[in-house]
Protein backbone atom coordinates (compact mmCIF):
# COMPACT_ATOMS: atom_id res chain seq x y z
CA UNK A 1 0.00 0.00 0.00
CA UNK A 2 2.79 2.23 0.78
CA UNK A 3 4.32 2.26 -2.64
CA UNK A 4 1.03 3.56 -4.24
CA UNK A 5 1.49 7.09 -2.34
CA UNK A 6 5.04 6.92 -2.64
CA UNK A 7 5.69 7.42 -6.14
CA UNK A 8 3.42 10.93 -6.01
CA UNK A 9 4.78 12.12 -2.71
CA UNK A 10 8.34 11.61 -4.12
CA UNK A 11 7.53 13.36 -7.11
CA UNK A 12 5.52 16.27 -5.59
CA UNK A 13 8.84 16.45 -3.37
CA UNK A 14 10.86 16.97 -6.24
CA UNK A 15 8.69 19.49 -7.58
CA UNK A 16 7.99 21.61 -4.62
CA UNK A 17 11.97 21.66 -4.21
CA UNK A 18 13.05 22.49 -7.51
CA UNK A 19 10.28 25.55 -7.27
CA UNK A 20 11.69 26.80 -3.82
CA UNK A 21 15.23 26.77 -4.80
CA UNK A 22 14.25 28.55 -8.58
CA UNK A 23 14.68 25.73 -11.06
CA UNK A 24 12.71 26.01 -14.09
CA UNK A 25 10.85 23.34 -13.65
CA UNK A 26 9.47 22.41 -17.22
CA UNK A 27 12.43 23.58 -19.36
CA UNK A 28 14.73 21.21 -17.21
CA UNK A 29 12.37 18.44 -17.34
CA UNK A 30 12.56 18.30 -20.70
CA UNK A 31 15.98 19.06 -21.20
CA UNK A 32 16.05 15.36 -19.16
CA UNK A 33 13.39 13.76 -20.99
CA UNK A 34 15.65 14.58 -24.35
CA UNK A 35 18.24 12.70 -22.46
CA UNK A 36 15.86 9.81 -21.24
CA UNK A 37 14.76 9.23 -25.21
CA UNK A 38 18.89 9.27 -26.67
CA UNK A 39 19.15 6.71 -23.71
CA UNK A 40 16.87 4.52 -25.01
CA UNK A 41 18.26 4.51 -28.55
CA UNK A 42 21.60 3.60 -27.35
CA UNK A 43 21.18 1.36 -25.24
CA UNK A 44 18.84 -0.68 -27.64
CA UNK A 45 21.00 -2.35 -29.74
CA UNK A 46 22.63 -4.03 -27.07
CA UNK A 47 19.30 -5.15 -25.26
CA UNK A 48 18.33 -6.64 -28.50
CA UNK A 49 21.54 -8.55 -28.90
CA UNK A 50 21.21 -9.64 -25.14
CA UNK A 51 17.22 -10.45 -25.13
CA UNK A 52 18.11 -12.61 -28.79
CA UNK A 53 20.20 -14.89 -26.71
CA UNK A 54 18.08 -15.00 -23.80
CA UNK A 55 15.08 -16.21 -26.06
CA UNK A 56 17.03 -18.51 -28.10
CA UNK A 57 18.52 -20.32 -25.11
CA UNK A 58 14.77 -20.25 -23.65
CA UNK A 59 12.76 -21.33 -25.79
CA UNK A 60 14.48 -23.78 -27.72
CA UNK A 61 14.60 -26.14 -24.90
CA UNK A 62 18.21 -25.50 -23.77
CA UNK A 63 17.19 -24.18 -20.57
CA UNK A 64 15.11 -26.96 -19.40
CA UNK A 65 18.01 -29.75 -20.76
CA UNK A 66 20.29 -27.72 -18.55
CA UNK A 67 17.98 -28.10 -15.65
CA UNK A 68 17.54 -31.81 -15.98
CA UNK A 69 21.58 -31.77 -16.81
CA UNK A 70 22.07 -30.41 -13.05
CA UNK A 71 19.46 -32.66 -11.46
CA UNK A 72 22.27 -34.73 -9.86
CA UNK A 73 24.04 -31.80 -8.38
CA UNK A 74 21.08 -30.39 -7.00
CA UNK A 75 20.96 -33.91 -4.47
CA UNK A 76 25.26 -33.09 -3.75
CA UNK A 77 24.49 -29.12 -2.66
CA UNK A 78 21.22 -29.71 -1.22
CA UNK A 79 18.85 -27.73 -3.01
CA UNK A 80 15.63 -28.62 -3.73
CA UNK A 81 14.89 -29.75 -7.43
CA UNK A 82 12.03 -27.65 -7.48
CA UNK A 83 13.23 -24.57 -7.43
CA UNK A 84 16.66 -25.37 -9.60
CA UNK A 85 14.35 -23.44 -12.89
CA UNK A 86 13.90 -20.27 -10.39
CA UNK A 87 18.05 -20.19 -9.46
CA UNK A 88 18.81 -20.26 -13.53
CA UNK A 89 15.94 -17.99 -14.68
CA UNK A 90 16.39 -15.15 -12.40
CA UNK A 91 19.78 -13.82 -13.92
CA UNK A 92 17.76 -14.56 -17.38
CA UNK A 93 14.42 -12.44 -17.88
CA UNK A 94 12.82 -10.76 -15.20
CA UNK A 95 9.39 -11.35 -16.27
CA UNK A 96 10.45 -15.25 -16.62
CA UNK A 97 11.43 -15.30 -13.11
CA UNK A 98 7.98 -14.27 -12.05
CA UNK A 99 6.00 -16.48 -13.65
CA UNK A 100 8.56 -19.21 -12.69
CA UNK A 101 7.87 -18.32 -8.76
CA UNK A 102 3.99 -18.02 -8.91
CA UNK A 103 4.51 -21.80 -10.81
CA UNK A 104 6.93 -22.92 -7.81
CA UNK A 105 4.10 -21.04 -4.93
CA UNK A 106 0.97 -23.03 -6.92
CA UNK A 107 2.77 -26.26 -6.77
CA UNK A 108 4.80 -26.38 -3.42
CA UNK A 109 2.13 -24.03 -1.73
CA UNK A 110 3.42 -20.54 -0.87
CA UNK A 111 4.31 -20.80 2.37
CA UNK A 112 6.54 -24.07 1.76
CA UNK A 113 9.94 -24.47 1.77
CA UNK A 114 10.03 -24.04 -1.90
CA UNK A 115 7.99 -21.09 -2.04
CA UNK A 116 9.87 -19.50 0.49
CA UNK A 117 13.48 -19.98 -1.29
CA UNK A 118 11.72 -18.77 -4.81
CA UNK A 119 10.62 -15.91 -2.95
CA UNK A 120 13.71 -14.91 -1.42
CA UNK A 121 15.50 -15.41 -4.64
CA UNK A 122 13.02 -13.24 -6.38
CA UNK A 123 13.88 -10.58 -3.98
CA UNK A 124 17.28 -10.80 -3.22
CA UNK A 125 19.04 -10.56 -6.76
CA UNK A 126 18.85 -8.72 -9.97
CA UNK A 127 18.14 -9.77 -13.52
CA UNK A 128 21.70 -9.76 -14.06
CA UNK A 129 21.92 -10.04 -17.92
CA UNK A 130 19.69 -7.58 -18.21
CA UNK A 131 21.29 -4.95 -16.07
CA UNK A 132 24.71 -5.45 -17.43
CA UNK A 133 23.69 -4.90 -21.24
CA UNK A 134 21.71 -1.99 -20.01
CA UNK A 135 24.39 0.03 -18.03
CA UNK A 136 27.40 -0.94 -19.69
CA UNK A 137 25.61 -0.57 -23.09
CA UNK A 138 24.39 2.73 -22.08
CA UNK A 139 28.36 4.12 -22.07
CA UNK A 140 29.43 1.70 -25.06
CA UNK A 141 31.70 -0.33 -22.95
CA UNK A 142 32.30 -3.35 -24.63
CA UNK A 143 34.89 -5.44 -22.68
CA UNK A 144 33.17 -6.06 -19.30
CA UNK A 145 35.81 -7.97 -17.73
CA UNK A 146 34.70 -9.86 -14.62
CA UNK A 147 31.31 -8.13 -13.91
CA UNK A 148 28.79 -10.86 -15.31
CA UNK A 149 31.07 -13.89 -13.85
CA UNK A 150 31.25 -12.39 -10.45
CA UNK A 151 27.09 -11.57 -10.25
CA UNK A 152 26.50 -15.06 -11.59
CA UNK A 153 28.65 -16.57 -9.22
CA UNK A 154 27.53 -14.38 -6.69
CA UNK A 155 23.90 -15.25 -7.27
CA UNK A 156 24.59 -18.66 -7.30
CA UNK A 157 26.33 -19.19 -4.07
CA UNK A 158 23.81 -16.83 -2.41
CA UNK A 159 21.06 -19.58 -3.52
CA UNK A 160 23.22 -22.40 -2.44
CA UNK A 161 23.25 -21.16 1.11
CA UNK A 162 20.12 -20.17 0.92
CA UNK A 163 18.69 -23.50 0.22
CA UNK A 164 20.74 -25.16 2.74
CA UNK A 165 19.87 -22.54 5.63
CA UNK A 166 16.03 -21.73 4.55
CA UNK A 167 15.32 -23.55 8.27
CA UNK A 168 16.57 -20.33 9.99
CA UNK A 169 13.56 -18.41 8.39
CA UNK A 170 10.94 -20.13 8.81
CA UNK B 1 33.92 -13.17 -21.40
CA UNK B 2 30.17 -11.80 -22.27
CA UNK B 3 31.60 -13.29 -26.21
CA UNK B 4 32.27 -16.61 -24.54
CA UNK B 5 28.64 -17.13 -22.87
CA UNK B 6 26.32 -15.17 -25.79
CA UNK B 7 27.68 -17.38 -28.30
CA UNK B 8 27.35 -20.48 -25.77
CA UNK B 9 23.85 -19.85 -25.06
CA UNK B 10 23.18 -19.45 -29.06
CA UNK B 11 25.31 -22.39 -29.95
CA UNK B 12 23.10 -24.50 -27.52
CA UNK B 13 20.13 -23.65 -28.32
CA UNK B 14 20.13 -23.64 -32.01
CA UNK B 15 22.10 -27.36 -30.84
CA UNK B 16 19.09 -28.31 -28.80
CA UNK B 17 16.54 -27.09 -31.12
CA UNK B 18 17.74 -29.96 -34.23
CA UNK B 19 17.43 -32.72 -31.67
CA UNK B 20 14.53 -31.86 -29.54
CA UNK B 21 10.34 -32.03 -31.36
CA UNK B 22 10.52 -30.01 -34.38
CA UNK B 23 10.68 -25.84 -33.33
CA UNK B 24 9.81 -23.20 -35.63
CA UNK B 25 13.12 -21.51 -35.38
CA UNK B 26 11.86 -18.08 -37.44
CA UNK B 27 9.20 -17.93 -35.46
CA UNK B 28 11.15 -17.13 -32.35
CA UNK B 29 13.71 -14.99 -33.76
CA UNK B 30 10.79 -12.75 -35.27
CA UNK B 31 9.01 -12.95 -31.55
CA UNK B 32 12.64 -11.64 -29.52
CA UNK B 33 13.03 -9.00 -32.28
CA UNK B 34 9.24 -8.14 -31.59
CA UNK B 35 9.62 -7.87 -28.13
CA UNK B 36 13.01 -6.26 -27.78
CA UNK B 37 11.35 -3.42 -29.68
CA UNK B 38 8.50 -3.61 -27.58
CA UNK B 39 10.39 -3.16 -24.64
CA UNK B 40 12.44 -0.29 -25.96
CA UNK B 41 9.42 1.74 -26.68
CA UNK B 42 7.79 1.17 -23.40
CA UNK B 43 11.02 2.09 -21.99
CA UNK B 44 11.44 5.54 -24.25
CA UNK B 45 8.01 7.04 -22.36
CA UNK B 46 9.21 5.84 -18.81
CA UNK B 47 12.77 6.30 -19.07
CA UNK B 48 12.06 10.32 -20.43
CA UNK B 49 9.57 11.03 -17.72
CA UNK B 50 11.99 9.74 -14.72
CA UNK B 51 14.68 11.43 -16.49
CA UNK B 52 12.81 14.76 -16.46
CA UNK B 53 12.75 14.10 -12.67
CA UNK B 54 16.52 13.08 -12.45
CA UNK B 55 17.28 16.44 -13.96
CA UNK B 56 15.36 18.22 -11.58
CA UNK B 57 16.38 16.66 -8.74
CA UNK B 58 20.01 17.52 -10.22
CA UNK B 59 19.45 21.05 -10.49
CA UNK B 60 17.75 21.82 -7.72
CA UNK B 61 20.90 20.30 -5.92
CA UNK B 62 18.79 17.66 -4.07
CA UNK B 63 21.35 15.04 -5.29
CA UNK B 64 23.52 16.41 -2.70
CA UNK B 65 21.30 16.51 -0.17
CA UNK B 66 20.87 12.46 -0.52
CA UNK B 67 24.50 12.52 -1.43
CA UNK B 68 25.20 14.03 2.09
CA UNK B 69 23.28 11.38 4.24
CA UNK B 70 24.86 8.66 2.59
CA UNK B 71 28.21 10.02 2.51
CA UNK B 72 30.25 7.41 4.57
CA UNK B 73 29.25 3.84 3.23
CA UNK B 74 29.99 5.16 -0.35
CA UNK B 75 33.30 6.42 0.79
CA UNK B 76 33.73 3.03 2.07
CA UNK B 77 32.64 1.43 -1.26
CA UNK B 78 34.09 3.52 -3.67
CA UNK B 79 37.37 4.93 -2.43
CA UNK B 80 38.99 7.88 -3.72
CA UNK B 81 36.13 8.47 -6.19
CA UNK B 82 34.99 11.22 -4.50
CA UNK B 83 37.85 13.57 -5.35
CA UNK B 84 38.15 12.15 -8.91
CA UNK B 85 34.35 12.47 -9.56
CA UNK B 86 32.00 13.72 -6.84
CA UNK B 87 28.92 14.01 -9.69
CA UNK B 88 29.22 10.00 -10.33
CA UNK B 89 28.65 9.45 -6.71
CA UNK B 90 25.71 11.57 -6.65
CA UNK B 91 23.88 9.52 -9.29
CA UNK B 92 25.42 5.67 -7.85
CA UNK B 93 23.70 7.24 -4.26
CA UNK B 94 20.34 8.13 -6.07
CA UNK B 95 20.20 5.04 -8.06
CA UNK B 96 20.84 2.99 -4.75
CA UNK B 97 18.44 5.26 -3.33
CA UNK B 98 15.52 4.20 -6.03
CA UNK B 99 16.35 0.55 -5.98
CA UNK B 100 16.03 0.03 -2.45
CA UNK B 101 12.78 2.28 -2.32
CA UNK B 102 11.44 -0.54 -5.45
CA UNK B 103 11.73 2.65 -7.66
CA UNK B 104 13.07 0.50 -10.44
CA UNK B 105 12.12 2.93 -13.28
CA UNK B 106 13.67 5.82 -11.29
CA UNK B 107 16.85 3.99 -10.63
CA UNK B 108 17.71 2.78 -14.67
CA UNK B 109 17.97 7.27 -15.32
CA UNK B 110 20.44 7.76 -12.13
CA UNK B 111 22.45 4.44 -12.93
CA UNK B 112 22.96 5.29 -16.21
CA UNK B 113 24.53 8.96 -15.52
CA UNK B 114 26.28 7.42 -12.87
CA UNK B 115 27.76 5.13 -15.59
CA UNK B 116 28.65 8.15 -17.77
CA UNK B 117 30.33 10.39 -15.47
CA UNK B 118 32.90 6.87 -14.42
CA UNK B 119 33.12 6.62 -18.21
CA UNK B 120 34.82 10.05 -17.92
CA UNK B 121 37.48 9.11 -15.75
CA UNK B 122 38.29 5.92 -17.27
CA UNK B 123 40.94 5.48 -19.02
CA UNK B 124 39.96 2.72 -21.61
CA UNK B 125 37.04 3.70 -22.72
CA UNK B 126 35.87 0.60 -24.11
CA UNK B 127 36.73 -1.56 -21.12
CA UNK B 128 34.99 -1.38 -17.28
CA UNK B 129 36.44 0.45 -14.91
CA UNK B 130 37.13 -1.00 -11.33
CA UNK B 131 34.41 1.76 -10.13
CA UNK B 132 32.08 0.41 -12.95
CA UNK B 133 32.09 -3.38 -12.08
CA UNK B 134 31.97 -2.55 -7.93
CA UNK B 135 29.01 -0.38 -8.95
CA UNK B 136 26.87 -3.24 -11.58
CA UNK B 137 27.90 -5.71 -8.73
CA UNK B 138 26.22 -4.13 -6.02
CA UNK B 139 23.29 -3.38 -8.07
CA UNK B 140 23.12 -6.83 -9.10
CA UNK B 141 22.62 -7.63 -5.67
CA UNK B 142 19.17 -5.19 -5.56
CA UNK B 143 18.85 -4.50 -1.75
CA UNK B 144 15.31 -3.63 -1.57
CA UNK B 145 13.77 -2.80 1.68
CA UNK B 146 10.15 -3.69 0.51
CA UNK B 147 9.89 -6.27 -2.00
CA UNK B 148 6.82 -5.23 -3.38
CA UNK B 149 5.90 -7.82 -6.37
CA UNK B 150 7.02 -10.41 -4.47
CA UNK B 151 4.61 -10.02 -1.03
CA UNK B 152 1.52 -8.93 -3.78
CA UNK B 153 2.13 -12.06 -5.51
CA UNK B 154 2.32 -14.29 -2.02
CA UNK B 155 -0.52 -12.43 -0.80
CA UNK B 156 -2.48 -13.02 -4.00
CA UNK B 157 -1.68 -16.76 -3.52
CA UNK B 158 -3.02 -17.15 0.26
CA UNK B 159 0.40 -16.86 1.85
CA UNK B 160 -0.41 -16.80 6.10
CA UNK B 161 1.89 -13.80 6.31
CA UNK B 162 2.92 -12.57 2.86
CA UNK B 163 5.13 -9.33 4.26
CA UNK B 164 7.14 -11.54 6.55
CA UNK B 165 9.61 -11.99 3.45
CA UNK B 166 10.75 -8.71 4.18
CA UNK B 167 13.34 -9.27 6.70
CA UNK B 168 14.61 -12.40 5.17
CA UNK B 169 15.14 -10.47 1.91
CA UNK B 170 17.18 -8.26 3.10
CA UNK B 171 18.79 -10.61 5.08
CA UNK B 172 19.90 -12.91 1.72
CA UNK B 173 20.49 -9.39 -0.47
CA UNK B 174 23.16 -8.16 2.23
CA UNK B 175 24.78 -11.82 1.77
CA UNK B 176 24.31 -11.91 -1.89
CA UNK B 177 25.98 -8.06 -1.61
CA UNK B 178 28.99 -9.37 0.65
CA UNK B 179 29.65 -12.38 -1.53
CA UNK B 180 29.62 -10.54 -4.95
CA UNK B 181 32.72 -7.82 -3.27
CA UNK B 182 34.23 -10.55 -1.90
CA UNK B 183 34.85 -12.25 -5.19
CA UNK B 184 35.21 -9.34 -7.28
CA UNK B 185 38.16 -8.46 -5.22
CA UNK B 186 39.70 -11.97 -5.63
CA UNK B 187 38.49 -11.50 -9.23
CA UNK B 188 40.15 -8.45 -10.12
CA UNK B 189 43.22 -9.54 -10.46
CA UNK B 190 42.92 -12.49 -13.26
CA UNK B 191 40.86 -9.95 -15.62
CA UNK B 192 43.14 -6.94 -15.72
Amino acid sequence: MISIYFVPAFILFVLVYSIIKGVKVYEVFVDGAKEGFKTVFNIAPYLLTMIFAIDVFRRSGALDLLIKFLAPLNNLLNIPSGVVPMILIKPLSGSGAISVMTDIMKTYGVDSTEGLIAALIMGSSETIFYTISLYFGSVGVKKIRHALIVALIAHILSCIIVCNFIWIFR
Amino acid sequence: MVNIIWFLMILLGILVSFISTPIDFTNIIAQSAESSVKLCISLLGIMAIWSGIMKLCEKSGLIELFYAALRLPMKILFPHLESKNKRALYYIVMNLASNMLGLSNAATPFGIKAMEELQKINNKKDTASDYMIKFIIINSACIQLIPATVISIRANLGSSSPSSIIGPTIAVSILTLFIALVLELIFRRWFK
